[in-house]
């Protein structure tokens, strides 16, 4: 560290992630605040801050944020959920395991909370049809929406953050990310299962109901729905193919993004209204405040710190890394703490290791993570919200369901994220140090 | 140049209105509001104060679930014949006290015309409970009676 003045940007960004966990003032706000006091007392100057910005991640989130808000109003992430309850037959057991496996493979490709957001009111309303509680289930597809992103490169934001800092493709992570992704799924689909089982238990089923909903009112212009899912499908095979074309993903998703705004008949400002504007915000400031703070040379004297403990072991490094990047995610959440990870994981690159292992533990640290506590992610805020919303309003004294608060969702959140980072340590060790 | 016509509150309000105690079941509560055409019902206590009211809104508001109200198109796939059904059984429950909203914007008799105007339009009140100087409960402006004094204006031109 040069001089005194060094410590400062540290410990402000400690302060700051303090104030994060608090909570107590709005995210994007108080590290925007924190981001610009950067600059005005030139712990970092105006250019490097703009430089520090990663505008590929950036477009990015915004293109698909457009893809996904367009595709959210057409109602197919209900029309699914319908045709997960026919292909289910009703039963309860069978609902929640296809569900979970609809939310998680729907979670992958689109942006989380806005999948919780849509499959949730359907969940509700086919749990009041059956007469089970909806409990089991919606809570299942608030794990498995954070469990689904960490799939492939644009599911859950830290995994659009890493790929670009790390230069890791969307094939990358379909190779990396996706075997493990599908393999825990299974697992905690199982152990969620064995959980839930009892509580799903019903005798009859209303079949006659169910057969008589007609999901497909649920799609509103059937034309466009396929237009914009088209959309999307070649959306991905720009990611695909980014190889061979060596056009940006930002690039790509903002085309998408823009030939759907083209094709839909809603107005374009209604749809900019839904992009997240507040994450963008916050991933902006803490590209500049994380670009102060490594100016100083407070991080590379954490990478040094953490290499000398495993005494320079990669494999060490590598678990070390899942461990702290899983815990610290759930009590920071996951966008400060994947940033702050990037640069610890390039400060021990430049000491010539080959880092490649980390950024896999990083991810699935940072994703996984999610699941352990109710302030992990934004998804489990929002399913939460929706769900208790509808407790509530029933008021009632014979509900047969129970509120989902901090301690019940962390307490089969935190067996989860423990049981993803389990699997993810035998997979990044029969993957890299076999 | 006089006004023909006068512009204040008591000339519109409606005195024929559904009112009663917080105990009132919301079953003749709205059979009142049925026989009186009105579809407002004001809660009131001994002295004939206003402890809350209740319109045909709030009624219909505990009759979509909320999974419904987050998300609309869900209540046009049938099926709904249930739940429907079983909201308006709770409702049979419900006494004025559980439906009815305290907060409650009221005029005075002497107030003048437009404020129940200006209440109606940008507020989208359809009805508002007019009290007396003893801030008693008088009765209630609703839309038809301000037509009804905007005919009567006109005609006083002619």
């Amino acid at each position: 560290m040069e001089s005194v003045s060094g410590i400062i940007p540290p410990l402000l960004f400690l302060f700051l992630l303090f104030l994060l966990v608090t909570d107590r003032f709005n995210r994007s706000i108080i590290t925007a605040l924190f981001a610009i006091f950067f600059v005005i007392f030139n712990f970092i100057n105006f250019e490097k801050a703009v430089e520090s910005i990663d505008f590929n991640t950036i477009g990015l989130l915004v293109g698909m944020m457009i893809i996904v808000s367009v595709i959210a109003k057409t109602g197919i992430f209900q029309f699914l959920a319908i045709k997960m309850l026919k292909l289910a037959k009703g039963r309860p057991v069978r609902l929640m395991i296809y569900l979970s496996l609809l939310t998680a493979f729907l979670s992958a490709f689109l942006d989380n909370v806005t999948t919780i957001l849509l499959v949730t009111p359907v969940t509700l309303y086919i749990t009041k049809i059956l007469g089970v509680s909806p409990f089991p289930i919606v809570i299942s597809l608030i794990y498995f929406s954070n469990i689904g992103g960490t799939a492939t490169l644009i599911g859950d934001p830290p995994n659009i953050i890493i790929g670009s800092e790390a230069n890791l493709t969307f094939n990358d992570f379909l190779k990396y990310n996706t075997p493990v992704t599908v393999i825990n799924t299974f697992i905690i689909l199982s152990l969620l299962f064995l959980i839930f089982k009892n509580q799903l238990r019903k005798k009859k089923v209303p079949l006659e109901l169910i057969k008589k909903i007609k999901e497909e009112r649920l799609i509103k212009d059937k034309v466009f729905t396929l237009k914009a899912i088209l959309i999307l499908v070649l959306v991905l095979i720009g990611f695909v193919t980014h190889s061979l074309t060596h056009i940006e993903n930002s690039i790509i998703a903002l085309s998408g993004a823009f030939l759907i705004l083209l094709l839909s008949v809603r107005e374009p400002d209604e749809i900019y209204k839904e992009i997240e504007w507040s994450s963008i915000f916050f991933l902006i400031s803490l590209f500049v405040i994380m670009a102060a703070v490594e100016q100083t040379g407070f991080l590379e004297l954490i990478s040094n710190g953490l290499f000398s403990l495993t005494k320079g072991n990669v494999e060490l490094n590598t678990y070390l890394i899942l461990l702290t990047s899983g815990l610290s995610s759930s009590i920071t959440g996951n966008l400060p703490n994947t940033l702050l990870f990037i640069k610890i994981i390039e400060g021990i690159a430049k000491m010539g290791v080959d880092v490649f292992p980390m950024w896999w533990a990083l991810s699935l640290g940072a994703c996984f993570g999610g699941n352990a506590s109710l302030i992990a992610s934004a998804v489990n805020i929002v399913g939460a919200d929706i769900y208790n919303k509808n407790i509530l309003e029933n008021g009632q004294k014979n509900s047969p369901s129970q509120k989902i608060n901090f301690i019940n969702f962390s307490m089969y959140g935190s067996l989860v994220t423990l049981v993803s980072l389990l699997v993810s340590f035998f997979y990044l060790k029969v993957s890299f140090f076999n | 140049m006089s006004l023909s016509v006068d512009l204040k509150i008591k000339d519109l309000v409606e005195t024929d209105i559904p009112s009663g105690s917080a105990e009132v079941k919301v079953s003749d509560a709205l059979n009142l509001m049925i026989q009186k055409r009105v579809n407002i019902f004001v809660v009131v206590n001994k002295d004939k104060k206003i402890k809350g009211v209740f319109t045909l809104y709030d009624i219909l508001d505990r009759l979509i679930p909320f999974f419904i109200k987050i998300d609309t198109s869900l209540g046009f796939i049938s099926t709904n014949e249930l739940i429907t059904e079983e909201r308006i059984r709770s409702l049979s429950n419900l006494r004025a006290k559980d439906l009815m909203v305290k907060k409650v914007y009221c005029l005075k008799e002497e107030e003048e015309m437009i404020k129940a105007i200006i209440m109606m339009y940008v507020k989208n009140f359809d009805y508002i409970p007019v009290i007396n100087k003893e801030h008693q409960l008088v009765g209630v402006v609703n839309r038809t009676n301000v037509e009804k004094k905007i005919i009567e204006i006109i005609n006083s031109f002619s």
